[in-house]
């Protein structure tokens, strides 16, 4: 499996059962890249310093969408490149529906009580 | 070569000087990859055209992933193919620096740092576990339509509830499988999950960690991550993916290792 000399390049993904489609995670390469490894500051660093919006963008991507939510960020919405971690997203939704499903409830309760049966 | 105007240094990464390194012929843009000493330390580095990877370049696309990606793969592409065979401290981008003399003066002035997390990573690699759930959770048959409101309210919390605790006990699987690889590593840290959105994954993730792992011991970390993963797909439909090696980006910063432990039992 990998007792052969490594593979150059990409890391082994080691999956037992699935291997990763990809050789090699963009994911994973940015997240390493940007958010880790060693920082030495010159000049120059101390003044791309505000690039570090890159970093706290891919950040909140890799968080969670209901820790941003505490946190009271929201930006994500609209935004096209993260609009799909709404999607499915499991129970964010899913309270998201039940409030709105309720809301309507309450709408044709209280205001409209004659009307409660359409069909 | 460096110095002028129409060029920026690039550094890749630290090696050990006394070390034999095998350099790849180009980094980023195809610029040719050189190493550039300094005292015990190598700083491996490249010229490239300050037009396209210069300061004003950097603050122009660096939110543009079309010019980023080719960046982080060709910066990590070299760390890659050096940490094949020798310790390197990876650097986090940006890396550049206006000219040889900068660099050297920035890295001169971190020298016993570079030194010291030199140290840390010697003779390991880094090695990257996910845990995924591995299937969608099964959706129970439609349940009757709910008589009244307060129907509907109970079987959500019904629902939510057991929701809840077949997630916690996830959870703490997750927590098994960390700890588990762990005890395989020198040294273990835990970043936040992928969102699927950037893992590209549909499944969602519940762990992602990063681990410290001695050379000669990956083989019993990977044969560790297999009988995890062989447990936490039985016990709870998760999966573990390991890949690696990786040069040690997770632990080339003082203090980002959540845990050193005290290596294998």
């Amino acid at each position: 499996m990998t007792d052969s000399p490594e593979t150059p390049r990409s890391p082994v993904y080691v999956g037992s059962r699935t291997p990763a489609p990809q050789p090699q995670n963009l994911a994973d390469v940015l997240e390493r890249v940007l958010d880790k490894g060693i920082v030495i500051v010159g000049d120059i660093q101390v003044r791309l310093l505000d690039i570090e919006l890159l970093t706290i963008k891919l950040r909140l991507m890799v968080a969670s969408v209901d820790r941003a939510r505490e946190m009271g960020i929201n930006w994500w919405e609209g935004d096209p490149f993260v609009t799909s971690i709404e999607e499915g997203d499991g129970d964010g939704s899913e309270a998201h529906q039940l409030q709105r499903r309720i809301e309507e409830l309450e709408r044709k309760v209280g205001e409209e009580p004659s009307r409660e049966r359409q069909r | 070569m460096s110095g002028s105007g129409d060029s920026v240094v690039h550094a890749y990464g630290v090696v050990g000087a006394a070390e034999p390194v095998t350099l790849p012929m180009t980094g980023i843009g195809r610029t040719l990859v050189r190493l550039v000493e300094l005292g015990e330390l190598s700083i491996i580095a490249g010229d490239l055209p300050a037009s396209t990877y210069g300061e004003a370049a950097w603050a122009e696309h660096a939110q543009d992933p079309a010019w980023l990606e080719p960046v982080a793969r060709a910066h990590h592409d070299v760390l890659q193919s050096v940490v094949e065979h020798s310790d390197v401290l990876p650097l986090r981008l940006p890396g550049i620096y206006p000219d040889e003399e900068a660099l050297t003066g920035a890295f001169t002035a971190s020298r016993e740092e570079l030194h010291e997390r030199l140290r840390f990573v010697c003779g390991c690699r880094e090695w990257s576990a996910h845990v995924f759930l591995s299937a969608a959770e099964p959706e129970e048959p439609a349940p009757a339509a709910p008589a009244s409101g307060r129907d509907y309210l109970l079987m959500r919390k019904q629902k939510v509830e057991q929701k809840g605790s077949s997630r916690q006990a996830r959870q703490e699987l997750a927590t098994e499988v960390y700890e588990g690889l762990s005890r395989s590593a020198r040294a273990s840290v835990v970043n936040l999950v992928q969102d699927r959105a950037l893992s590209g994954r549909s499944e969602p993730m519940l762990l992602n960690s990063a681990h410290l792992v001695a050379r000669d011991e990956e083989q019993d970390f990977l044969a560790v991550a297999v009988e995890l993963d062989r447990y936490v797909g039985a016990a709870g439909g998760l999966r573990v993916e390991v890949s690696g090696p990786w040069p040690a980006y997770n632990f080339a910063q003082a203090g980002d290792e959540a845990r050193t432990s005290g290596g294998r039992t």
